[in-house]
């Protein structure tokens, strides 16, 4: 049974429209990464999965229902801009957000203590949150939405201003869960961690899904277009050479986007320049949300355009 | 209605645990006694200096009556114990003799710059005969104009002493003259009605406390316990709306859950405020001797009002805070609610004046003036008619649900907005939505 399923819908404000005819099947049990330029729809269709905002038109069905205030409870979000109340206590924070999703205090006390002491925030349970660094607030936060066990987790850029040490803690927590059995969607910018974490991907780029499916369905989507080279001549000689579709320059070395036989373009480059590195490489998540969401020549000119 | 409950209380908390909160409720009658207790002593203390005023008297008769009031109100002033309680006042008989009456006062003038004097005064020759007109007037110079309890003391003396030598001039017994025209005191009394016996009951004395006190006290008591609990809202929605703890909030309650939770939860400080001012007050009254101060149906009619009045502007409150993405910008959305929340406690004066014209009327019928005037005219006696205090009542709940629902939608809509802060339009499409 899917998690979320999500038909054919769309969400306008005003004149603009932020999600037009999104369709997704989110497989219990598994991490969906949700990605997309900043603007494009996500968080709005985030909203409409939490029922902070109903569509315009199309069906949402969570955990087997009709999105509703009945399936609340089951689902934990964790926004991406954090906020907690400074003057609570860890516990007192803990059990108002426990106490939220319709958990008693003596359901939550186990539960708080077996994961504060998972997350070494034991000593700290009667602390006020003002008194606690950036990383032990954002473990709190974490177990905030985590404290009630739902079902489906909805995490904004979770480890977002972590060191790593928190990172790996708190990303270790999330494949527990979803060893559990937790459905997790993973909204986030950082392609690598989708990469790692994320079973399936789903990206969405001016209100439209773009991209939906494991990895593997979308390097095969994608295939192995993009060339590596390093040369001595740099991005300079790749320009106009034929087949090159785009050029992304990371200084030492550059990413080609190619069409054509890879062995046409090592012979033309070998012809204008001294080839130092040259390498048929499958594009990663990055690559690929880049290809997808950086404006054309075309959105450029009209961006750089005198208002 | 688990949730409300449980958000009522995380908001009754928030507020009751925090310092301000214990500090504001313990200093609110700590700094009201102290103020009457620092008007009363300035009133005493203050003013205990020498004030030597230099007379002119051209009448030549009046200067030495006016030493002798002087010489009692001087031993007035002075307690048991030696302590002065008041100013002392000197007279200093000045003659000007041929000289100009224009260079002796220069020359006086002069001597209040150097702080040699305090003022003077100059009577004029014809205050004292029968024939006197208006434009016979005491002058009475100096460089301290604020300071009117001299030159009132002044106008008393002289008056009652040149009155004197009038009545003597037209050969009037000044003695028979005061005693005929002495003032009489008039006492304020209740009205009259028979005893369980059958007897006619005296009329009960009204209490100065319970004519201005009272009213008083319970609208002032109203609009503290308001203004201490609603505005807390505004505040905590805005600081939950910047820090997205209200989208956290919104996955897990709707939003008419949550403004139901933080109304009951203000409404429960508001209750609990009034309460503890209620207590000290019922003890006070019982310590004072004036149990006719304890109202049972009034203090009914506070609860209910208090109640109106804390949904209405805490309604508000909250719509502004879910509107505004920072505290500054609800600051300047919150200057027209606070003329509406000034206006009863300003007009309340002369509600109680006159409890039954009709703009007493009119205004006490307002919905957002309603909680305030309406118990200033329930406070008073008579009360208004029944009739008025229902309307009023109607009124006020038609207004309160009418503001709470538009609230509802205002909040629903605005905790998810960020930027600037949407003008009249925008909110009233919101409203509608």
């Amino acid at each position: 049974m899917s998690a979320i399923e999500l038909r054919a819908i769309n969400k306008t404000f005003g004149t603009h429209q932020a999600v037009r005819d999104v369709s997704l099947d989110v497989p219990e049990a598994s991490i969906y990464g949700f990605i997309g330029p900043n603007g494009s729809g996500k968080t709005t269709t985030i909203r409409m999965i939490l029922n902070i905002l109903v569509p315009d038109s199309g069906a949402i069905r969570v955990l087997g229902a009709p999105s509703g205030s009945a399936i609340r409870d089951a689902i934990g979000y964790l926004p991406e801009e954090r906020g907690l109340y400074k003057r609570m206590t860890v516990r007192q924070v803990l059990h108002y957000y426990g106490q939220l999703k319709g958990c008693t205090t003596a359901a939550l006390d186990p539960e708080i203590a077996r994961w504060t002491d998972h997350l070494q925030l034991g000593a700290w349970l009667d602390a006020r949150v003002q008194a606690l660094s950036k990383g032990m607030a954002q473990k709190v936060q974490f177990l905030a939405t985590i404290i009630a066990r739902p079902r489906l987790l909805v995490l904004d850029e979770p480890f977002s201003g972590l060191d790593p040490v928190n990172t790996d803690e708190l990303r270790d927590v999330v494949l527990a869960l979803r060893r559990d059995g937790t459905t997790i969607v993973l909204s986030t910018h950082d392609m690598s961690t989708a990469e790692r974490l994320c079973d399936r991907i789903f990206m969405i780029f001016r209100g439209r899904k773009v991209l939906d499916g494991s990895l593997a369905d979308i390097h095969a989507q994608y295939g192995q277009d993009t060339i590596r080279v390093r040369t001595t001549g740099g991005a300079a000689v790749l320009a106009g050479l034929p087949g090159v579709e785009a050029v992304v320059d990371a200084g030492n070395v550059q990413d080609v986007r190619y069409q054509g036989d890879p062995q046409a373009l090592l012979h033309a480059l070998g012809r204008v320049t001294a080839i130092q590195h040259f390498e048929l490489k499958t594009p990663s998540l990055h690559d690929i949300f880049v290809r997808i969401a950086r404006p054309t020549a075309e959105e450029l000119r009209t961006d750089e355009a005198p208002r | 209605m688990t949730r409300i409950l449980v958000i009522a209380r995380a908001e009754l908390l928030a507020i009751v645990r925090g310092k301000a909160f214990i500090i504001g409720i313990l200093m609110m009658p700590l700094l009201v006694g102290l103020s009457i207790a620092f008007q009363v002593v300035a009133e005493r203390r203050a003013d205990v200096a020498d004030r030597t005023v230099a007379v002119i008297d051209h009448t030549g008769v009046l200067f030495d009556a006016m030493a002798v009031d002087a010489d009692a109100h001087n031993r007035a002033q002075v307690r048991d114990d030696g302590r002065r309680t008041g100013p002392v006042y000197h007279l200093e008989r000045i003659d000007p003799g041929a000289r100009p009456v224009d260079e002796v006062a220069l020359a006086l003038s002069e001597r209040i710059r150097a702080r040699d004097l305090f003022a003077f005064v100059e009577i004029p020759p014809t205050l004292v005969d029968t024939t006197r007109t208006d434009e016979d007037q005491v002058r009475y110079y100096t460089e301290t104009p604020s300071y009117t309890a001299l030159p009132q003391w002044i106008r008393t003396t002289v008056e009652r002493e040149a009155a004197v030598r009038r009545f003597e001039a037209a050969a009037v017994d000044p003695t028979l003259v005061e005693r005929l025209s002495r003032s009489t005191a008039l006492t304020t009394l209740g009205l009259l009605s028979r005893d369980a016996e059958g007897r006619i009951a005296e009329a009960p004395r009204v209490s100065a406390l319970q004519t201005i006190v009272l009213p008083f006290g319970l609208m002032y008591l109203l609009f503290i316990a308001l203004m201490t609990a609603a505005p807390q809202l505004l505040t905590a929605v805005v600081e939950e709306k910047m820090s997205r703890i209200s989208e956290v909030l919104l996955a897990s309650v709707s939003p008419a859950q949550l403004m139901a939770g933080k109304l009951a939860g203000v409404s429960a400080v508001a209750a609990l405020l009034a309460l503890v001012y209620v207590a000290g007050g019922i003890y006070l009254a019982l310590q004072s001797g004036q149990p006719g101060l304890i109202q049972v149906r009034l203090l009914g009619w506070f609860v209910v009002f208090l109640l109106a009045a804390v949904l209405m502007f805490g309604s508000i409150f909250l719509a502004i805070g879910a509107a505004c993405s920072d505290v500054k910008d609800s600051q300047s959305m919150m200057q027209p609610v606070m003329i509406f929340l000034l206006l009863p406690v300003i007009a309340a004066p002369m509600v109680i004046r006159a409890p039954d014209s009709l703009l007493s009327v009119v205004l006490s019928l307002v919905p957002t003036a309603t909680p305030f005037l309406m118990l200033v005219r329930l406070a008073l006696t008579p009360p208004p008619p029944l009739w008025q205090v229902l309307l009023s009542l109607v009124l006020t709940a038609l207004a309160t649900a009418g503001v709470v629902l538009a609230a509802g939608r205002i909040f629903r809509v605005g905790l998810l907005m960020q930027g600037k802060p949407p003008n009249l339009p925008e909110l009233l499409r919101w409203i509608r939505q």
